[in-house]
């Protein structure tokens, strides 16, 4: 088989990974080829629109599993590919050189064995490491099940390691994936936690200790595959962030593969809107000081589709609001739907110098279509429009409200041409 | 009133801002030299790029108002905006009066218009560390063909020189038609006109990575979730002429 064929395979076997951060590593170039940028670099959007940083590859996708909802498990029949350790390395140095991507992203099927399988791909980043002098980015999937020696080993070269959870509850885990255990699965990730910490904690005090995934670890959930609500998956996320220091949870619309499973719901389009809030809900997680209990409670498991949920949180909370922008704190205006924390940093430093505008809102940034309801500029309401949660619902559902509305020429004028 | 003339350089607009600061001279306008806009009622003085002038400037912008603020003017200058120059002489005449949170002044409309071309420029050049495409020539070198909207290529050549630090690049401004040449862990910046770049100057492995790289960029898209429209809020088309992917 063809190189081309064999990129073809383990690139449509892998496209169900949503990670492509390259982001979180500092590692220098010391005489060799290439360099880690702190902030992460995209080099290409695919048609669907989602970046492509690294190369994202399987090493093989021959599986020993059947997980019912993954495209490559064995009972299915679809082409087969394994690449070699060199194909590999030199398909990362050339693209790398040729900037198109900013390292690499391997993953695999499980052959043989975990051990093996985590072996192999060890061989590769190894090779790239310390052969061919490669300092980009590399991502490495730990295999479940694979000795926490070899995982270890390969956290020294890699930036960033991953085992992905899947699906969000034990019950859904025995029902979909029957070979996998979720202490297999677990293991590794509180073992690289673990390391990880040691490591930068050991970095803060000898500027030369060791490295071990200075990017961290991630993890990835699928969404509408079982019936676990969102309360549920954002609960988890929250533990996994708080116990395990997870860099990043990743949710992944479920994309119906497998059409002869009957264990699976058959869906008609992916839920990306769910997806979509389920994102917005992680990013109030990590830099807005929620809590998974403030987004959604048991009366309310599930996240509003229609308004994100920091405004369906505020319209929950109106005796909150409304705030003055020129008095209130950090942490209060950060519970402002329409502010983020770029803009409410530009806010906070502006207002030592003077009061700031309605129009200052504007340039730093501020949504105001969504803000309005829920601040005060200099004791004064933006807004003459009322406090009711349901009209101001109203008004966030709607997309068309900024625009002028067109207006048809009266009769009369028709007449005349 | 006058309107002052210099040469086009960085160097160039701070002797400009030296001469007007310490002449005190009222004046209207500072401009590029042989853009020849007709002038009314004006007359136009030329001053010449003298480095030490310009360095003191630039000293004193670090040490006064922030090093910070030196680099916004820096990119905002390489936006190659209209006026820019008369916006950076106002920058720094108020830089010089508030001193080192000048950037913090964000109500304030000249600062806030620095820091927004500033951030305009940055935000080119990361999209382009990630957007440039380099291909190998027959002698193992890499060429790179560029066309952004501001200036950014002197930018960009600091990110490849610590990137690529042992190849041999360049990357060429087609629209302005100068290049940062890379070799020996040396960057330098010529004037280039017109490269022709043939099939034969292409090493021989080059199309078999393109071919690659076409293969990889179809194959990772989720056809389930095609989204053209994202994709090209986030890579505008007029980056696509270089693209490898897209042509």
């Amino acid at each position: 088989m063809d190189i081309v064929e064999k990129l073809k395979i383990l690139s449509q076997s892998a496209k169900y990974d949503a990670s492509c951060a390259s982001s979180g590593s500092e590692r220098e170039n010391s005489g060799g080829m290439g360099n880690a940028s702190c902030a992460g670099i995209c080099h290409s959007w695919a048609d669907d629109g989602r970046c492509i940083s690294l190369l994202k590859v399987l090493f093989s996708n021959q599986c020993m599993y059947d997980c019912a909802y993954c495209v490559n498990r064995k009972s299915n029949d679809v082409r087969r590919a394994s690449f070699t350790q060199e194909e590999l390395v030199q398909l990362t140095m050339n693209f790398y050189k040729r900037n198109y991507i900013e390292g690499l992203f391997l993953s695999s099927a499980v052959f043989v064995s975990p051990d093996v399988t985590m072996e192999h791909m060890l061989g590769v980043v190894k090779r790239l490491r310390e052969v061919e002098k490669f300092y980009g980015y590399i991502h490495l999937k730990a295999i479940p099940g694979a000795d926490l020696s070899i995982i270890r080993q390969a956290g020294m070269y890699a930036d960033r390691m991953s085992v992905n959870i899947e699906l969000p509850s034990e019950s859904s885990l025995k029902m979909l994936a029957p070979d996998k255990k979720k202490d297999d699965i677990l293991k590794p990730m509180v073992f690289m936690g673990k390391n990880w910490l040691e490591s930068t904690q050991e970095r803060q005090k000898y500027r030369k200790a060791p490295l071990f995934i200075p990017g961290g670890q991630s993890t990835q959930l699928i969404v509408g595959a079982t019936p676990d609500n969102d309360l549920q998956i954002i609960k988890l996320a929250e533990g996994l962030y708080k116990k395990f220091s997870m860099k990043r949870v990743y949710y992944s619309a479920y994309i119906h593969t497998n059409s002869s499973d009957d264990r699976l719901p058959v869906l008609a389009y992916p839920p990306l809107r769910r997806e979509n809030r389920l994102y917005q809900a992680d990013w109030l997680l990590r830099f807005y000081k929620f809590s998974a209990n403030e987004i959604l409670d048991s009366s309310f498991p599930y996240l509003d589709e229609e308004i994100d949920p920091k405004s369906s949180w505020a319209l929950r909370h109106m005796e909150f609001f409304p705030l003055e922008v020129n008095r209130a704190g950090y942490d209060e205006l950060l519970r402002v739907p329409g502010m983020g924390v770029k803009s409410i940093l530009k806010i906070l430093n502006a207002r030592r110098y003077g009061k700031i505008m309605p129009d200052d809102l504007k340039k730093f940034g501020v949504v105001l279509k969504r803000a309005r309801f829920f601040i005060t500029c200099n004791g004064r309401k933006i807004s003459d429009l009322c406090t009711d949660p349901f009209i101001i619902r109203a008004f966030l559902m709607s997309k068309a409200e900024n625009k002028p509305k067109k207006l048809k020429l009266p009769f009369l004028y028709e007449v005349g041409t | 009133m006058k309107v002052f003339l210099y040469d086009g350089s960085f160097e160039g607009m701070l002797s400009t801002f030296f001469h007007i600061l310490k002449s005190r001279e009222s004046f209207c306008s500072i401009e590029k030299s042989g853009l020849d806009r007709p002038v009314l009622f004006s007359e136009s003085e030329f001053i010449p790029t003298d480095n030490l002038n310009a360095q003191y400037i630039a000293k004193a912008i670090c040490s006064k108002i922030s090093v910070f603020s030196f680099q916004n003017i820096i990119y905002s200058f390489l936006s190659e905006k209209n006026r820019i120059e008369d916006l950076l002489f106002r920058y720094i005449i108020c830089g010089f009066r508030i001193g080192a949170d000048t950037d913090r002044h964000l109500s304030n409309k000249t600062v806030y218009s620095v820091n927004e071309i500033s951030r305009k420029v940055s935000f080119e050049c990361h999209k382009l560390k990630g957007l440039l495409r380099f291909s190998e020539l027959r002698d193992g070198s890499l060429y790179a063909p560029v066309e952004p909207d501001y200036n950014i290529v002197s930018i960009l050549s600091k990110h490849f020189e610590r990137r690529l630090c042992n190849e041999v690049w360049m990357i060429n401004d087609v629209k302005r038609g100068h290049a940062v040449f890379y070799r020996n862990h040396n960057l330098e910046y010529l004037e280039v006109k017109d490269i022709e770049i043939t099939k034969n100057t292409y090493s021989e492995q080059e199309s078999t990575y393109r071919q690659l790289w076409k293969a990889y960029f179809e194959s990772i898209a989720i056809r389930e979730r095609t989204n053209p429209k994202l994709q090209r809020a986030f890579m505008p088309q007029r980056y696509w002429k270089y693209l490898t992917e897209k042509n």
